[in-house]
């Protein structure tokens, strides 16, 4: 979105005892993005929103705010949350049960501004999240909806630059998930804000961000923009991870013919791809919905045998035996397949990835 | 826009230990480490120096000593005599072996006996349709709240006979039975009196658990076809193990350090268990000889907690699974119902109503071993001083030093309380956020520490400790100073176990919330952690309130007659034999006891079970 550098994290290295959580981490967030750390659990996503928030130490490295040392760990800096103009949104939401909803709301502002200022100040923290009439509840008078948007009003009530978010929505259900994501996007927009978000959950990442870090054991394996992660993923761990029903992984044996690429497949067929490929045995990977099954024979077409068929209300998901390997393909929903049918399966060669077997990352 | 160049703001050039401080230092200025050290400061002189001391007095001569004959006595010097006097000599077996027999006796009979009543009352409680569970698990834990020698004088005043030469008790006065003397005095009395004091705390710890199991457990079993019997044996009896395991060992570490109980009922028939036997060897200037049965009741404590530790291990963890606290269906008692309703209402009746009412009563009557209402008389209570009467003392309450005493228990058990409370809360916050660290550790295990030695001892060794000036506190001899002191010292383990348990139930989050606000520490500790953990402050010093109310071994060589409290005032009454003023002051510190917790529990409601350590 911009091109200044809001947050610069520099050789983050953070260990447990006995785990090393983030492994000399390196990650630029500009200014007005909204970047999610996405990955499974126990990836370290959480641990560097918190170094970020300045709640975890990390044991090397340096954290840069708006180009000012907020962390190093070799000159011993480190900024607590209020100087880096952090706010932060827990998973369990935190709120203070013996509170209410003003004071809770309040409470990070007293000593910080006039009585009537903090009291404007909540109210209309509270009105932006339209939660102005239940100042006097307590946070178990509310629901879960409820709660969430007074802890956003509660973080941004400091009115910080930086919106730090650990997986805000995973305790909501599914419709109201929904109705929160789009809110978060529009206060995004709004607001003069740059937003870090932690999940796991591809949809939420894909859906909300404008950059994505997917990490898997303390590295962070690809960062880009969403649709460019999920078209063409950096590593097999972040092809694997991304995209439900999940990629189609399958060993080709890959040799240049006529300027072009020719991958040959474990059943002994072959198609050819208009772009050059290092030569080797390599991983392709290709999503469902970039495959096209046909009934009838189709000239460089794998032939498989239907196994299962899911019909998903918009699509329809196809699980097809070729060789000794299953293929997911989805369909237009109104295709007709039965079980044990003959198909022809062609794909998109615009959408097809291959991966070093040995490295794991993208060679063509 | 390359690399930030704003470096220069922030640097000018750095020791090598201005960055290990600004490294490491920040931990180190932490609210929390600080705390934690300034802790550790007061359990150092809290615990380990009396730990110390004690080790120490048993291996060197003392001024005491000076008049044992045929002996290089040097004070001060290292001398393994008095643990030779103890261990190997002709002394042994009337100071050592006998009174760890006749401990060891009680103790496992006391054990065998909360057990069973304990158990037995908490099934039926929890898991039955027994009618008024709630009345009845009220009344159940009503012994506990009572002096532990309550039982015992009230067992004395019922069986004692004039067969022993001495006034007819209840039972004689009305039927005419004389109950032999082992039924009297010795160690089947003993057991008797302290089972039914203790057994609250099986009761307590064991309905907590059954009543905490999800009943899927047991439900899945009942489903698969497994036998009443065999579910209970199989599933419900190890889920229940920790806190069974844990009452048992509650009631031998309490058993076998209490003194009231087995000086009241043993003493008279020679029967000498090794807290008696302390008392007199710390009575007569043996310290160091009552230290080394001190530390051989450590020794046995110690044990003790290493085979809870053995036998539960890691499934300690187990009593918390499944908090859905979902209904089970209650076992019916069918014909059975009404017997043992009647069965539990009259043992509780028995338990723990009639002995009150017998001293009650006891406290009014003029001559000892007349139970008519021609002998009634407030002399006791009311009374002037007269020759005739309790050796000229007047009734208690125109008694100037039981009325300084009550005043003095009421402000020890209130300021002790809320001190040790606040003690035990700052621990259980420093343990929880310096889990899995040296401090955290160190913490917690040096608070459990004073619940291994006995309350007489420790009483013993503060004596020692504090009674003449050193490093930067004053003597505090004689002042009700060291009587907060030792109170604090000796009931910390179970306020800093309520402590941990109610810091470990605000979840981490609530704080860092206020840290990303940029709220300071200490508004943060008064502001939501301790709202948020104030019941379990409260339940903890609640249970310090009424134990210090009733504590008589710590404060009985401690209280000087500027300084007496209730209990101890209570024992020099039942030395000197004045049996009726013994009765009404322990009328009145039951009645306080009750006021006082009735007082807590109407400004908050609390548990007393999580304040025992139940949860």
């Amino acid at each position: 979105m911009s091109e200044k550098k809001k947050i610069v994290l520099k050789g983050i290295t953070k260990r447990f005892p006995g785990v090393t959580v983030i492994d000399n981490m390196d990650l630029d967030i500009m200014d007005r993005d909204f970047t999610t750390l996405l990955g499974p659990s126990g990836c370290g996503k959480t641990t560097t929103l918190r170094i970020i928030a300045g709640l975890e130490q990390p044991d090397e490295g340096e954290i840069w705010i708006d180009d000012r040392l907020v962390f190093s760990a070799k000159r011993g800096i480190n900024l607590p949350a209020v100087e880096r103009k952090v706010g932060l949104i827990f998973q369990s939401y935190a709120l203070w049960p013996h509170m209410t909803v003003f004071q809770n709301v309040s409470f990070g502002l007293e000593g910080t501004m006039s009585k009537a200022e903090i009291s404007k100040r909540v109210k209309e923290s509270l009105a932006n999240v339209q939660m102005e009439e239940y100042v006097q509840r307590y946070p178990s008078e509310l629901s879960g909806g409820q709660q969430q948007r007074v802890a956003v009003a509660r973080m941004l009530a400091a009115q910080p630059e930086i919106l730090l978010m650990d997986e805000p929505l995973s305790n909501l259900d599914a419709k109201l998930r929904m109705q929160m994501r789009a809110e978060l996007k529009r206060m995004h927009n709004d607001m003069n804000v740059t937003v870090v978000y932690v999940t796991h959950d591809q949809e939420e990442a894909l859906t909300l961000s404008t950059k994505t870090a997917v990490m898997n054991e303390g590295i962070i394996e690809q960062y880009d923009r969403p649709e460019q992660v999920y078209k063409n993923p950096a590593t097999l761990f972040v092809a694997d991870f991304m995209g439900n029903p999940q990629m189609n992984l399958l060993p080709v044996g890959v040799e240049p013919k006529d300027g072009a690429t020719k991958l040959t497949f474990d059943t002994g067929e072959s198609i050819l791809l208009n772009r050059q490929v290092r030569a080797g045995r390599h991983i392709l990977g290709i999503r469902p919905e970039d495959l096209t099954v046909s009934s009838q024979p189709v000239e460089h077409g794998l032939k498989g045998r239907v196994y299962a068929v899911l019909p998903a209300g918009s699509s329809v998901i196809i699980y097809a035996s070729v060789g000794d390997t299953d293929l997911i393909i989805r369909e237009a929903r109104e295709t007709v397949v039965h079980i044990d049918q003959d198909l022809w399966i062609t794909c998109d060669q615009d959408y097809l990835n291959l991966y070093d077997q040995e490295t794991k990352k993208l060679v063509g | 826009m390359g690399k930030p160049e704003v470096e220069a703001k922030s640097t000018v050039s750095y020791s090598p230990f201005a960055i290990w401080f600004r490294k490491r230092g920040k931990r180190l200025l932490s609210p929390h480490f600080v705390l934690g050290v300034i802790l550790l400061v007061i359990l150092a002189y809290l615990v380990v120096a009396p730990l110390i001391t004690l080790v120490r007095t048993t291996a060197t001569w003392q001024p005491t000593d000076t008049r044992i004959r045929n002996e290089n006595v040097v004070v001060g010097q290292f001398t393994t005599y008095h643990w030779q006097r103890i261990l190997g000599s002709n002394l042994s077996k009337a100071a050592l072996w006998d009174p760890l027999l006749n401990t060891l006796t009680v103790a496992a009979g006391t054990v065998v006996l909360v057990t069973v009543i304990g158990s037995l009352l908490a099934w039926l409680v929890t898991r039955t349709d027994l009618p008024m569970r709630k009345f009845i698990s009220n009344l159940a834990v009503l012994p506990y709240i009572l002096p532990s020698w309550t039982i015992a004088l009230a067992w004395v005043q019922v069986f004692q006979n004039s067969k022993s030469y001495m006034p007819r008790g209840f039972l004689e006065y009305f039927t005419g039975i004389t109950v032999p003397e082992w039924l009297v005095f010795g160690p089947v009395p003993i057991i008797i009196a302290m089972g039914l004091h203790y057994y609250p705390f099986a009761f307590l710890l064991i309905s907590g658990a059954l009543s905490s199991i999800d009943s899927q457990l047991e439900e899945s079993g009942e489903v698969l076809g497994a036998s009443r019997l065999k579910i209970l044996r199989r599933i419900t009896f190890p889920i229940v193990l920790p806190a069974l395991t844990s009452a048992v060992l509650l009631a031998f570490a309490r058993s076998i350090g209490t003194f009231g109980t087995p000086a009241i009922l043993g003493l008279p028939a020679r029967y000498t268990l090794i807290s008696t036997q302390i008392y007199s060897f710390l009575g007569t200037g043996r310290d160091s000889q009552g230290y080394i049965l001190a530390i051989i009741l450590m020794f046995m404590s110690f044990v003790g907690l290493g085979l809870n530790y053995r036998l539960i291990g890691s499934r300690k963890s187990f009593t918390t699974i499944g908090g859905k606290g979902s209904k089970h269906s209650p076992v019916k008692l069918g014909k059975w119902k009404i017997p043992i309703t009647i069965i539990v209402l009259v043992f509780l009746v028995v338990v723990a109503i009639f002995p009150l009412v017998l001293i009650g009563w006891s406290s009014v009557m003029l001559n000892m071993g007349d139970f008519s209402l021609s002998n009634f008389s407030l002399q006791y209570w009311i009374g002037e001083s007269s020759r005739a009467y309790a050796d000229g003392a007047p009734g208690v309450l125109r008694h100037a030093e039981v009325l300084g005493a009550l005043k003095n228990s009421v402000s020890l058990a209130v300021i002790g309380g809320i001190l040790t409370g606040l003690v035990g809360m700052a621990i259980g916050y420093v343990v929880v956020k310096e889990r899995g660290k040296w401090l955290s550790q160190s913490l917690e295990q040096l608070s459990f520490v004073p619940m291994l030695i006995p309350s007489i001892v420790f009483g013993s060794i503060y004596l020692a400790l504090f009674s003449k000036a050193n490093w930067f506190i004053p003597s505090l001899y004689g002042t009700f100073a060291l009587l907060i002191v030792v109170t604090i010292g000796k009931q910390l383990p179970y306020t800093a176990r309520s402590g941990v348990s109610s810091m470990l139930q605000v979840s981490g989050d609530l704080e860092e919330a206020a840290i990303i606000q940029g709220v300071p520490w200490g508004k943060r500790f008064l502001r939501i952690m301790f709202p948020l953990t104030k019941n379990g402050f409260i339940a903890g010093a609640l249970i310090v309130l009424i134990t210090t109310m009733r504590e008589l071994s710590l404060y009985i060589l401690l209280a000087t007659p500027a300084n007496r409290v209730l209990t101890s005032i209570t024992y020099r009454f039942i030395e000197e034999g004045n049996k009726q003023i013994t009765y009404a002051i322990t009328i009145l510190l039951i009645l306080t006891v009750l006021i006082l917790t009735a007082a807590v529990n109407k400004w908050q409601k609390t548990d007393l079970a999580s304040g025992i350590g139940g949860k």
